[in-house]
């Protein structure tokens, strides 16, 4: 069993990934590292470069991330998906059973939440599996 | 996993996110040309060019659009990754060809945002019954670059309409249309239309039946009309049923957008003919609200929120694909890096696209406030660059494929010969408008500038700063100056078009 983590390189997404390395720790859990890089504003054209830049800005934050996890002593895995962050988190909830996802809850910005959602709402709605909402 | 975290991870493949029925690829296929805005922008201009001409220059600018849109679907099958003119045009002619082909279109993108802005204002306020509003100029240029800096940020943060909800509005809007072509030709053929429409004769649909140079202006229109319209046939594989949506669906969208295109202009002449809109063209942003509220009455809000919904939500859908180019010109090292910075968190490429918004303001200010006729202008000059590009892709479609087109009668229809048709057609479209806007005394309102119409002066400013930009970006000589031509892997090519076996 493992943990799944969205993370996207914010402040948010920060503090989601330290709560999540500790639990994994104290669980002796694996953690999935996941971020999604589709690009936002749907299919069209550039789609596939702009994908590649957004990987390649996300690249080292991810592997940051990962090696943060390995040096806490946890088993960590990073997973990028072509979907938008719940999407991806979805697909690895599908795929690779984690037993919890945990996300932050401002990664989506205040406003933007307020406007159009948040990532932890919309997760909690699809989820089948315990969501941890870190502050 | 071992030690392998250092280099960049692979990506995989989300739930089916891509995968669209055959309704949503009928609503792609009109959304790309939003055709409520296009009616509202230029069917005014077009009939006081024309006059009863307007249905068939309608039908007729179609057909460039029809030849081109087979070179976009032949190119974007073997070069799907970056998917534009920029990047074919390299490919095929090199980097001279492809850098002014990228500028066009990264240009008419980023200009067209403030017309869609000014439009989805006004017809916003008229919706609410603020017609004072709506023709105060200073107010509805702050409200546009209002609205111009909030749908930025809002593809900045990169939230996006649902398909759903974007298949339901694309759909509302034809049907407004079609009700208010519908009611408009009843109450034309039954006689209650203004003094000045007339009666539906078969001559309408002849595009030379006015036999002015006029022509050559409303054809160009008609191109802007139709733009984007070759996205809707290059829905390849992303469709729920590849084999035969795609088609069906390209079909259907067309259809429903020459019976849209045509029977609104039909219903115009019916209803008001060309000498209301004659009388109005000063009025040029609003004479298609006022036609509505003729036609429909209390109902007219109808179609006035149609328009606003249609330039809205355009506004969007063009300021993604602006910023992408931008962005692709930027990672291939066409333009410098800044250009291709990108808001990790939010997945878009944020620098490019507030660059967007920036010269959209910047311009649409400027031409507002010089030009008397700002739509009228830049729509036109818009459509020089349209034009421009649209034929250089229609010949980068057959040099790339230059060595297919032989071998088969398909390919040499459909990839070589079709294309080049529609490029020459566009291009001396292009010569024709040129030479036409050299004479202020043939222009829209009689404004003349440096003795040439504005929409030339407004096209050769924006040619002439492409070639800066491009010149000052081959001294700086990055990598993309040594980018070759080349030719279609023949491998990526069915045999049935001359392609060798996959």
């Amino acid at each position: 069993m493992s943990l799944a983590v969205g993370f996207d390189g914010g402040e948010s997404a920060r503090h989601a990934l330290r709560a999540a390395i500790a639990l994994a720790r104290d669980l002796e859990e694996s953690l999935l590292i996941v971020c999604g890089v589709a690009p936002a504003g749907g299919m069209g054209e550039e789609y596939d470069v702009t994908a590649e830049a957004i990987v390649e800005e996300l690249a080292p934050a991810v592997n940051e991330a990962v090696m943060l996890a390995r040096d806490a002593g946890v088993e960590a895995e990073a997973i990028l998906v072509d979907a938008d962050p719940v999407g991806a988190l979805e697909t690895v909830m599908e795929e690779r059973k984690p037993r919890m996802l945990v996300v932050g809850y401002g990664s989506s910005g205040r406003i933007r939440a307020a406007l159009f959602g948040a990532v932890a709402p919309k997760l909690v709605d699809r989820a089948h599996v315990p969501v941890l909402v870190v502050p | 996993m071992g030690d392998d975290t250092r280099t960049t991870p692979e990506v995989q493949p989300g739930l089916q996110a891509n995968a669209i029925g055959f309704v949503d690829a009928v609503s792609i296929g009109l959304n790309a040309t939003s055709p409520a805005y296009s009616l509202a922008a230029v069917l005014g201009p077009i009939v006081v060019l024309v006059g009863v001409a307007a249905p068939g220059a309608m039908l007729a600018s179609f057909v460039p659009m029809l030849l081109i849109a087979s070179a976009f679907y032949y190119l974007n099958r073997v070069d799907p990754d970056c998917g534009t003119t920029f990047s074919w045009v390299t490919r095929a002619m090199g980097p001279w060809c492809g850098w002014m082909g990228g500028w066009a279109i990264a240009m008419t993108g980023v200009l067209v945002v403030g017309s869609l802005a000014d439009v989805g204002v006004r017809f916003t306020l008229l919706m609410f019954g603020q017609d004072n509003l709506a023709s105060n100029d200073t107010v509805v240029m702050v409200l546009a670059v209002v609205l111009i800096v909030l749908m930025t940020w809002i593809c900045v943060i990169g939230t996006e309409l649902s398909g759903r909800l974007q298949t339901v509005l694309n759909i509302a809007q034809v049907v407004a249309l079609i009700v208010f072509a519908v009611v408009a030709i009843y109450q034309g053929a039954t006689g209650q239309g203004l003094p000045g429409a007339v009666s539906p004769s078969l001559e309408w649909i002849n595009p030379f039946a006015a036999g002015t140079a006029a022509l050559t202006s409303a054809l160009l229109l008609g191109v802007f009309a139709y733009w984007g319209w070759e996205s809707a046939v290059n829905l390849n594989e992303e469709t729920t049923d590849s084999a035969g949506t795609p088609g069906r669906a390209a079909i259907l969208s067309t259809l429903i957008l020459l019976a849209t295109y045509v029977g609104v202009a039909v219903a115009v002449l019916m209803l008001v003919g060309p000498t209301f809109l004659a009388d109005n063209a000063g009025d040029e942003e609003m004479v298609f609200a006022l036609i509505a509220q003729q036609a429909l009455g209390g109902w007219g809000w109808i179609v006035l929120l149609a328009v606003a919904i249609s330039a809205v939500a355009s506004t969007q859908t063009t300021i993604i694909p602006a910023s992408r180019t931008a962005l692709s010109m930027a990672r291939r090292a066409a333009i410098p890096a800044y250009f291709g910075r990108i808001s990790a968190r939010h997945r878009t490429p944020a620098v490019s696209t507030w660059w967007v918004a920036i010269i959209a303001i910047v311009w649409y200010v400027v031409v507002s406030t010089v030009s008397e006729n700002a739509l009228f202008d830049s729509l036109t000059a818009l459509s020089l660059l349209i034009a421009f590009y649209y034929s250089l892709t229609g010949l980068a479609c057959a040099i790339y494929y230059r060595r297919l087109l032989f071998k088969s009668v398909k390919a040499f229809v459909l990839i070589g010969l079709g294309p080049v048709v529609g490029a020459i057609l566009l291009f001396w479209l292009l010569v024709l408008s040129v030479i036409e806007m050299s004479n202020p005394e043939n222009s829209y309102g009689g404004v003349s500038w440096f003795g040439l119409g504005p929409p030339l002066v407004i096209g050769i400013f924006l040619f002439v700063l492409g070639l800066v930009f491009m010149v000052t970006s081959r001294i700086v000589d990055t990598a993309f100056w040594k980018e070759r031509p080349s030719v279609v892997d023949p491998d990526l090519v069915p045999v049935s078009e001359g392609g060798d076996e996959r």
